[in-house]
């Protein structure tokens, strides 16, 4: 177990709206190993993006706060961390990409200096080697006339280049995490698999690990080792990519799954969708199953109780009473 | 950016027309005109006079429209014409006055700029605190207090406990600054506050909403300290519309604050303008309006150029 560079025990971020509490992350667990790729689906509200943001302890507060939990990175509990200490490691150990890079980048600074900035933060590279080093990665990322094109600004890159220029930024200093909130959602689908197998292909080299927050499977599937669904800021199930997408046992990864579209099967199949829209978080009772509304396995008990993270097989867990019933089920769904 | 800057200049042109046409027209349209007031003037003293010769010896005896043709011509030769009450060319009084104005606009632009965008930006640092809140309401009270009365009472307390008023004679920058100054200063802070209440208010406002920002928290990604995320990130983009503001009130200080220097016996643009207005001296409205409109064209031609540099996605062309 050496290997864990991030070790996620219980975390919990709250929101405070009007005097109520809004549970954004319940009670969270997680590892991430190093050069790892950890993928975490959840569809939009789940929680997905404020566990990451809670990792780098940037959630607006107030309202948000985080309640609870550690969050050992190599070893160190990052909530136990001065302001200061945390600056550190922002942008050199762990980094991070955001889904919109036209917003992401400030539009009055030349791309290379945001990204020479971040170089020299956190290393004693002269001014000269850190120009040099952009140039480097932007070349690495495939952006032609990279010394001419660090001197532009953001608005004269396209969403793919911003994106890439996001990217060298994050991985300027070999981190050893980089955290990507649905790094591809904004951009143009022709070239969501070209940023994704670029960024891919440098955080090997680099041995990062990655944590990938999304709600493409198509991505899950190619790049991530193991997967984690997220419901109403609680993991429901995880696993391998392999155990989660041959085996899914909770009803909602089963939806997920079915509402794949498939070429493959007749028209006729249609597009099954899950039932329902995401929860209002403020509502959910914390002592019961968040998809209970949406699950059509729903009983009492997963009123009364919420269901634990039981194990299912080898590094595969799953939080439901029913998950026996819904494999019967997914078998006649996709027959 | 040649080409823009060009354009505008040319733009000018028939902007300062119309301009320099509707303060003609206006002149002309208010009740009574110099020579009524010259030969009541001397009436009053004992002399007669032939209120024609009057009319003729100035000029007004011929159709408004050749006469605004008559001074339009001079003037685009650099000939305003002469005062009809003071014995002096238009362009000399103009080009002892102006700059009179124009001391009392900078120094109150810089004491606007030096209170408001610090304070703005301490304000939005601490944010909803009570450094904040009582910041704010200075401001606010500043804003609503009539400067007239703020003015009045500065002269009155320091001189009443202290003995102490502000010198009354004007007396150039270039001949005994100290005076000078002495004169100035408390007219444009005085100035100043009111402008500053407002644009601080701006400038917090604009902070904030840049900081919420995705590329604020970007920085904050980066590890960028807080300070460093304000001053870098943040300040320069929130300046834009904060730049927008100051030009707007550039235009307004040139115009000459007429109240201030009507309460510090200050001999600048507005003070001048009021009287010729009251007496209808009709070449020397003409020619302050026209050399006051110029100078607001250029300074908004200025902001607008400031624009771009501030912000690279603004394009001219």
């Amino acid at each position: 177990m050496s290997d864990v560079i991030l070790d996620i025990r219980h975390l919990r971020t709250s929101f405070f709206q009007n005097g109520t509490e809004v549970r954004a992350v319940d009670d969270m667990s997680y590892q991430v190993r190093q050069g790892e790729c950890v993928a975490i689906i959840g569809e939009s509200g789940s929680g997905k993006s404020v566990s990451a943001m809670s990792i780098f302890r940037l959630i607006p507060y107030p309202p948000g706060i985080i309640r609870g939990g550690e969050i050992l990175f190599k070893g160190h509990d990052l909530m136990k961390l001065s302001y200061e200490e945390m600056e550190k490691i922002r942008g050199s150990e762990i980094s991070m990409i955001f889904q919109e890079p036209s917003t992401a980048l400030n539009p009055v600074i030349p791309i290379g200096k945001q990204i020479v900035e971040n170089i020299l933060l956190h290393s004693s590279m002269s001014k000269q080697e850190a120009w040099q080093r952009a140039e480097l990665l932007l070349a690495k990322l495939d952006i032609p006339n990279p010394a001419a094109r660090l001197k532009e600004y953001p608005h004269q890159f396209s969403g793919g280049m911003q994106q890439r220029a996001m990217i060298a930024m994050a991985m300027s200093c070999q981190p050893s995490l980089l955290i990507a909130d649905e790094p591809t959602t904004a951009l143009d689908v022709t070239v969501q698999a070209q940023v994704l197998e670029q960024l891919n292909e440098l955080r090997q080299e680099y041995g990062t690990a990655l944590i990938i927050i999304t709600h493409n499977l198509g991505i899950v599937a190619r790049y991530a080792d193991s997967v984690k669904i997220v419901y109403g800021g609680k993991i429901v199930e995880e696993g391998s990519v392999r155990d989660i997408f041959n085996h899914p046992h909770h009803p909602y990864t089963i939806g997920l799954i079915n509402a794949v579209p498939r070429l493959d099967l007749p028209r006729s199949h249609g597009l099954r969708t899950i039932e329902g829209e995401p929860p209002d978080m403020s509502k959910i009772a914390p002592d019961s199953c968040a998809f209970k509304q949406r699950c059509r396995y729903a009983t009492e008990e997963c009123g009364s109780r919420r269901p634990p993270l039981t194990e299912v097989g080898e590094g595969h867990s799953c939080a439901c009473f029913h998950m026996n019933q819904a494999q019967e089920g997914a078998k006649e769904v996709v027959m | 950016m040649g080409k823009y800057v060009l354009k505008r200049v040319l733009l000018l042109i028939p902007t300062i027309f119309l301009v320099c046409l509707i303060v003609f027209a206006l002149m002309r349209a208010v009740p009574g005109d110099a020579v009524d007031s010259i030969v009541t003037r001397m009436t009053q003293s004992g002399q007669t006079v032939d209120a024609d010769a009057v009319r003729h010896k100035l000029g007004l005896d011929v159709p408004a429209a050749q006469q605004f043709f008559n001074w339009l011509a001079d003037a685009v030769r650099g000939n305003l014409g002469d005062s009809f009450f003071q014995f002096d060319t238009v362009s000399n009084i103009i080009a002892r006055q102006l700059p009179v104005s124009l001391e009392l606009g900078i120094l109150t632009l810089i004491f606007a700029n030096l209170i408001s965008i610090p304070l703005g930006l301490f304000c939005a640092a601490k944010q909803d605190s009570i450094p904040d809140y009582t910041v704010r309401i200075i401001a606010v009270i500043f804003m609503a207090i009539p400067v007239f009365w703020l003015a009045t009472l500065v002269l009155f307390y320091p001189a009443q406990w202290w003995d102490y008023s502000p010198p009354v004679q004007y007396v150039s920058f270039f001949e005994d600054p100290l005076t000078n100054l002495q004169m100035f200063l408390i007219p444009s802070i005085l100035g100043a506050l009111a402008q500053a209440g407002m644009q601080l208010r701006i400038v917090r406002t604009m902070v904030l909403d840049t900081m919420r920002q995705d590329y604020i928290r970007t920085a904050y990604a980066k590890g960028v300290n807080q300070t460093h995320v304000m001053f870098q990130h943040a300040f320069r983009n929130s300046m834009i519309p904060v730049i927008t503001v100051i030009g707007f009130s550039v235009g307004a200080l040139i115009g000459g604050n007429v109240v201030l220097e009507n309460i510090f016996n200050i001999p600048g643009i507005g003070q001048l303008l009021v009287t010729a207005l009251g007496q209808r001296d009709y070449p020397v409205v003409q020619g302050s309006v026209l050399v006051m409109s110029i100078f607001v064209m250029i300074v908004n031609l200025i902001v607008d150029i400031a624009y771009k540099w501030i912000d690279p996605r603004i394009k001219y062309d």
